[in-house]
């Protein structure tokens, strides 16, 4: 397989989220639905994220967000940005470093970086410490560690990742690495003649790419801290904690939750990842 | 839509205008971003608030809701004042060089300023209704063809008219209106008009934020004229395109839905129309051009019972499209007609309709030999469908289908007011005791909802036909009811979901696409045609049991649809709808082979052509899936089947500069006449017949505007509008100023006003010393209408998982309510608690001096699902548009408070 890369075109996307639901239907996702906890309100059932921005971030059960960010100009003229925001899908994948068990997280031949979830243990969540955009998230009931999978499934098997299929506008597109890195420049060279600003982030050297308009702060795009590997290094030296435990942290109380309602998400996912073209439920909610 | 969404992909500029498409037709995008990237498109927003579209913009205007109408007439004067205008297109193809009657210059001269109410006014009634003699054409007495004055120059032309009329729409006074600053209004006037160049393309898109208004239907006016101004219409990129908001509405319309139609928009009969009026037909009326009077030398003339005022109205040979009114008859059978015949000839097919019948009223009639006219084929259409339903009963004596009177008896005759709040006014008189409801929320989605909550209080039954237990489902353990007080028999019947049924599903761009059965429904669901099918049979069955009043209707309908097992099949109703020859069964080609005889069968002539690929050779067209487009302009003509004729883009005949009968833009042909052939080349499907010429100077010349009996594109007119020739500022119901434009008549004056009632919930309006902000609804891309589809699902209740108000920072700092705070929004008929979603996408409005703020919410919440919340509709009045009375959602008077 020739290497492939995600392109997400930022002046096309119109904040439609077709892509997140998309990942969560292929993947068979819970939603996210807060309660608000006021006693028998219709209206005030679940909390409020205060924007279009619903969850509020990224999460285990959540691998692709879009990110709605509003500003006044300086010219008093409104702005509101929006973007899709997951695994960038590093060449050198920090979070593979941060991981103690060999054979968790995968660099596939495709470029997509994968989790690998039924070896995924308990551990001190170095991944998500590790990686510079802080985008593995940890599930703190199965003590797992989550993110986007770039579809790897589907990758393999001729198809495009289920956010790029589902796009309306385009935005968000996907093929072999080096056509994606030629469209991506010819139409930075054609938007940046209105968009002096306009940047490929976080650049080529990732399976993930995104034209921006804007400076990626503007989209709450994380910039690549590469110190948070040696800060989460640090950290951990001077609590002077073992890096990660196995079975020390499976407590019985987690597996009889395994067993009740959580555990039904639990095995799904966890068959997901069994190999990249292993069998998904697609109907889970 | 005159063009479709693939067609998106032509255009140079959009008025994106009473709607959100990257929101509410996200799929729009798919196209809209092509043209944005492949031929540099503009895309100019105009919106109360900065919305996913806006911020997809290059220019974006805000103004308050409810002014589009000051907008767009400020972009008209601005086109006339600067003469931005496509002069040809304009002469030729627009009935601006038409004269009015002399007595509408009279009126307006002598009402300056315009008092708010054009020539004729009667307010004695309710609505107000206008005697609109004074706004008719002024017509040669011996031809009846209209006076026209090409320069345009003549003080009782419409161009001259229409310049005066339009010439208070100053961006001054459009900024003291609308709220939009007028150097905002010049600058995306003067970009949209680039788009009247003849090889640019401007497309206009709609939907709700438009039509649901007062002036509703005078919006779309103001847009059809300006469009005409700029010649978009017919081209390719061009257009005046309605975005539906559900899938299948286009295809609920055209079979009829809409209370005043019966399928293919023939309008219901009425009950002054008590016969169907088809005199005598015949042919070989012979005929002196110019004449005035004419005889027959043809046999089946011999026998007429013809009377004073009949019209004779020609349907083949040298005058088809004409109808004439006769005003004498003498022994011998000479008519005596109000205007000369044009053109001499033999051959002609003729009809004489009687006076005051139906088709008297309903076929539009003309004497200009360049009209084609299309709706005086209304005759064949509504024939064939009467014998389509009851083919026993349209029997044929003499040549004329005498029985058809008798199906005509069959069809209801409307008597009163059937629109959707008045059914429901009607409900809570008692009147109607049961309620049908077929995914419908009206709990959710009617204006006024606790309103309509109450009014299904007082039903004896309700059936509902759904996927998920509704609010409407659910009315009687409704938050606050106990369900022991409630009476009504409710059943709900499992509904089969779309991708559970067979059937066509025909989108906003008259596509109609056959959808395939991917999977079983769960459970007991059935799909609609099934229930409809068992419906009319246990009906029938109970009138042969028990008789009952009038059942000739149901017991002689014709009711085929059933294929093996008795299950019915969708492709059988789509075979009826195509119309088939009562001779032998086979399938006509299309509704050009239709006739007044009885000798053809259609249920519904648009779709004719659906299911035939040639003349009795039965294919179904809808199920076509050839992806490939040889056109050059999107068209896909091979990708299923559209409506008429599977032509793609209406009104297409103007596309062609008249003088030369060859495309206005060479790279977006859409057809082309050619003089060589005799006959319209494609890639489209000509408009109004292949071998009428479409060089102006050619004898067979035929004008562009088929389905008007001008044949014009009309920038002054619809004679078929009620609230006037032009569209006029009006405010809404409930506004927060006045109309500056004229005080003393702030609202449309045709407004229907409904009694008052006790609970203060029906014509009363808010006032703005106590509710002063602007409040408006409207569709988010998460949730779907009133949200049984998508708040039922857990994945789209995450992505918009609760109720919210937006509001501006401006707005929340006066009130104090800050971004998340639960606030409560309240107008004079109801309250409702929701989010306070804070944001700089909402300015307050700076009019006239005075600070206006706006607010809006979304509709889609109610009691039940997984996603709940209250219901803006609550808030939102009971009073409709003066034309369609669809309800004024989009524009009324709120408080809000934090709570």
């Amino acid at each position: 397989m020739t290497e492939k890369a995600i392109f997400i075109d930022t002046s096309k996307c119109i904040g439609c989220r077709a892509c997140q639901v998309a990942c969560k239907q292929w993947w068979g996702l819970p939603a996210e639905l807060p309660a608000e906890n006021v006693a028998g309100s219709v209206q005030f059932q679940y909390k409020f994220s205060g924007s279009y921005q619903n969850p509020g971030d990224l999460s285990h059960q959540t691998w692709n967000l879009v990110r709605f960010k509003e500003e006044a100009g300086s010219d008093g003229k409104m702005k509101w940005f929006f973007t899709p925001d997951r695994c960038r899908h590093c060449k050198n994948p920090p979070c593979q470093e941060g991981c103690p068990v060999p054979g968790v997280i995968v660099k596939d031949e495709s470029g997509g970086v994968y989790y690998n979830v039924e070896k995924c243990g308990d551990c001190a969540k170095q991944c998500a410490e590790y990686c510079p955009f802080g985008i593995p998230k940890f599930d703190g009931d199965i003590r797992r560690a989550f993110k986007c999978r770039f579809c790897i499934d589907r990758v393999h098997e001729g198809k495009t990742p289920a956010c790029v299929k589902t796009c309306p506008p385009g935005a968000i597109q996907f093929g072999d690495k080096t056509e994606m890195m030629d469209k991506a420049q010819a139409r930075l060279a054609v938007i940046q003649t209105d968009n002096p600003e306009a940047n490929i982030y976080p650049g080529f050297d990732y399976n993930n790419f995104w034209l921006l308009l804007y400076a990626p702060e503007k989209y709450s795009l994380a910039q690549a801290d590469f110190t948070r590997k040696e800060k989460a290094r640090l950290a951990a030296a001077r609590t002077s904690r073992k890096p990660f435990t196995v079975a020390g942290f499976f407590k019985p109380l987690t597996y009889l939750g395994m067993l009740g309602g959580l555990g039904l998400a639990f095995f799904r996912r966890v068959d997901a990842g069994k190999n990249p073209e292993g069998k998904i439920d697609r109907h889970g909610k | 839509m005159t063009n479709h969404w693939t067609d998106l992909a032509n255009v140079d500029y959009f008025l994106v205008i009473g709607s959100n498409p990257a929101e509410n037709h996200p799929i729009s995008f798919h196209w809209v971003t092509k043209a944005l990237e492949n031929r540099g498109a503009k895309l100019l927003v105009v919106d109360p608030r900065f919305s996913r579209t806006a911020a997809k913009a290059h220019f974006y205007a805000p103004l308050r809701s409810g002014t589009d109408i000051a907008f767009v007439n400020g972009m008209i004067n601005r086109i006339l004042e600067n003469d931005l205008y496509n002069a040809d297109y304009v002469k030729y193809y627009t009935n601006a060089s038409f004269k009015v009657n002399a007595a509408f210059r009279a009126y307006m001269e002598a009402h300056t300023p315009f008092p708010g109410t054009f020539p004729g006014l009667n307010t004695s009634a309710n609505p107000a209704t206008y005697d609109k003699t004074a706004w008719g054409y002024q017509v040669d007495p011996n031809t009846g063809i209209p006076l026209k004055d090409d320069t345009l120059k003549d003080p009782d032309c419409i161009f001259q008219i229409m310049k005066q009329f339009f010439s208070r729409y100053t961006p001054e006074v459009v900024e003291k209106i609308t709220g939009c600053p007028q150097a905002t209004l010049m600058q995306i006037t003067d970009e949209y008009a680039k788009s009247g160049a003849a090889d640019k393309a401007g497309t206009i898109m709609y939907a709700m934020g438009a039509t649901q208004h007062t002036y509703g239907t005078q919006n779309i006016r103001a847009y059809g004229i300006l469009q005409m101004l700029l010649a978009n219409i017919g081209i390719a990129g061009g257009g005046i395109n309605a975005m539906r908001g559900e899938s299948n509405v286009q295809g609920a319309t055209d079979q009829g839905i809409l209370y005043h139609y019966l399928p293919a928009y023939v309008p219901s009969p009425t009950n002054t129309q008590q016969s169907l009026g088809i005199r005598a037909i015949g042919t070989d009326m012979v005929s002196t051009a110019g004449s005035k009077v004419v005889t027959s030398a043809a046999s089946n003339f011999s026998n007429l019972s013809v009377a004073v005022n009949d019209i004779l109205v020609f349907y083949a040979g040298n005058n088809t499209g004409n109808g004439i009114k006769i005003t004498s008859v003498d022994s011998a059978n000479q008519l005596t007609l109000q205007y000369a015949v044009n053109k001499a000839g033999t051959g002609q097919s003729f009809m004489i309709i009687r006076a005051g019948s139906y088709l008297a009223a309903n076929i539009p009639v003309t004497n200009d030999p360049q009209s084609i006219n299309w709706w005086h084929n209304r005759s064949k259409y509504l024939v064939s469908m009467l014998k389509a339903w009851w083919p026993n009963q349209v029997n044929v004596t003499a040549g004329v289908p005498t029985g058809a009177e008798t199906a005509y008896n069959y069809l209801p005759k409307r008597s009163g007011d059937y629109s959707y709040i008045s059914l429901w006014e009607a409900v809570h008189a008692g009147t109607i005791k049961g309620l049908v409801a077929m995914g419908m929320n009206p709990a959710v989605g009617s204006p006024n909802s606790n309103r309509t909550r109450a009014a299904l209080d007082k039903l004896d039954w309700m059936v509902i036909m759904e996927l998920w237990e509704t609010e409407t489902a659910q009315f009687w353990k409704r938050p606050g009811v106990d369900p022991a007080t409630i009476n009504t028999a409710v059943y709900l019947l499992p509904a089969a979901a779309m991708v559970e049924k067979e059937g066509s599903v025909s989108n906003s761009g008259r596509w109609c696409q056959w959808r395939h059965k991917a999977v079983e429904p769960p459970g007991m669901a059935k799909d609609d045609l099934w229930m409809l099918n068992q419906f009319y049979k246990r009906i029938k069955s109970r009138y042969q049991a028990s008789g009952g009043a009038f059942p000739d209707p149901i017991l002689n309908m014709n009711w085929n649809y059933e294929g093996t097992e008795g299950i019915p099949e969708a492709a059988k109703v789509s075979r009826e709808l195509n119309g088939y020859y009562t001779a032998d069964n086979t399938v006509v080609q299309n509704f050009t082979k239709l006739t007044y005889t009885g000798s053809t069968a259609c249920g519904n002539w648009v779709f004719s052509g659906c299911f035939a690929s040639a003349d009795k050779v039965e294919q179904n067209m809808m199920d076509r899936r050839d992806n490939m487009d040889t056109s050059g302009i999107g068209l896909y003509s091979n990708w299923a089947w559209c409506w008429p004729l599977n032509r793609r883009i209406i009104y297409n005949r103007a596309s062609v500069d008249p003088k030369t009968g060859l495309p206005w833009d060479p790279s977006r042909k859409v057809v082309q006449w050619s003089t060589a052939d005799a006959k319209w080349l494609g890639p489209d499907i000509v408009d109004g017949g292949a071998t009428n010429s479409g060089i102006v100077t050619e004898s067979s010349y035929r004008l562009p505007f088929i389905m008007n009996n001008d044949g014009m594109g009309r920038v002054y007119g619809s004679f078929s509008l009620a609230d006037g020739p032009f569209p006029e500022h009006y405010e809404p119901m409930e506004s927060p100023v006045e109309n500056i434009l004229h005080p003393a008549q702030p609202t449309s004056p045709c407004v229907y006003k409904y009694p008052g009632d006790t609970n203060m919930q029906l014509n009363v309006f808010g006032d703005r010393s106590k509710y002063p902000i602007v409040g408006t609804t409207y569709r988010v891309a998460e949730h779907w209408q009133a949200g049984a589809m998508t708040r039922n699902l857990s994945w789209l209740a995450e992505v918009q998982p609760s109720m919210f108000v937006e509001m501006s920072l401006e707005l929340a700092a006066e009130k104090g309510i800050a971004n998340g705070d639960q606030v409560r929004v309240s107008t004079i008929r109801g309250s409702i608690e929701a989010y306070a979603l804070v944001t700089g996408r909402l300015k307050p409005f700076q009019m006239n001096g005075q600070t206006v703020h706006q607010i809006g919410m979304p509709w889609h919440y109610g009691y039940a699902g997984i996603a709940k919340g209250d219901s803006a509709n609550i808030l939102t009045p009971s009073v409709g548009d003066v034309n369609t009375r669809i309800p004024e959602f989009k524009a009324f008077l709120c408080n809000v408070e934090k709570i």
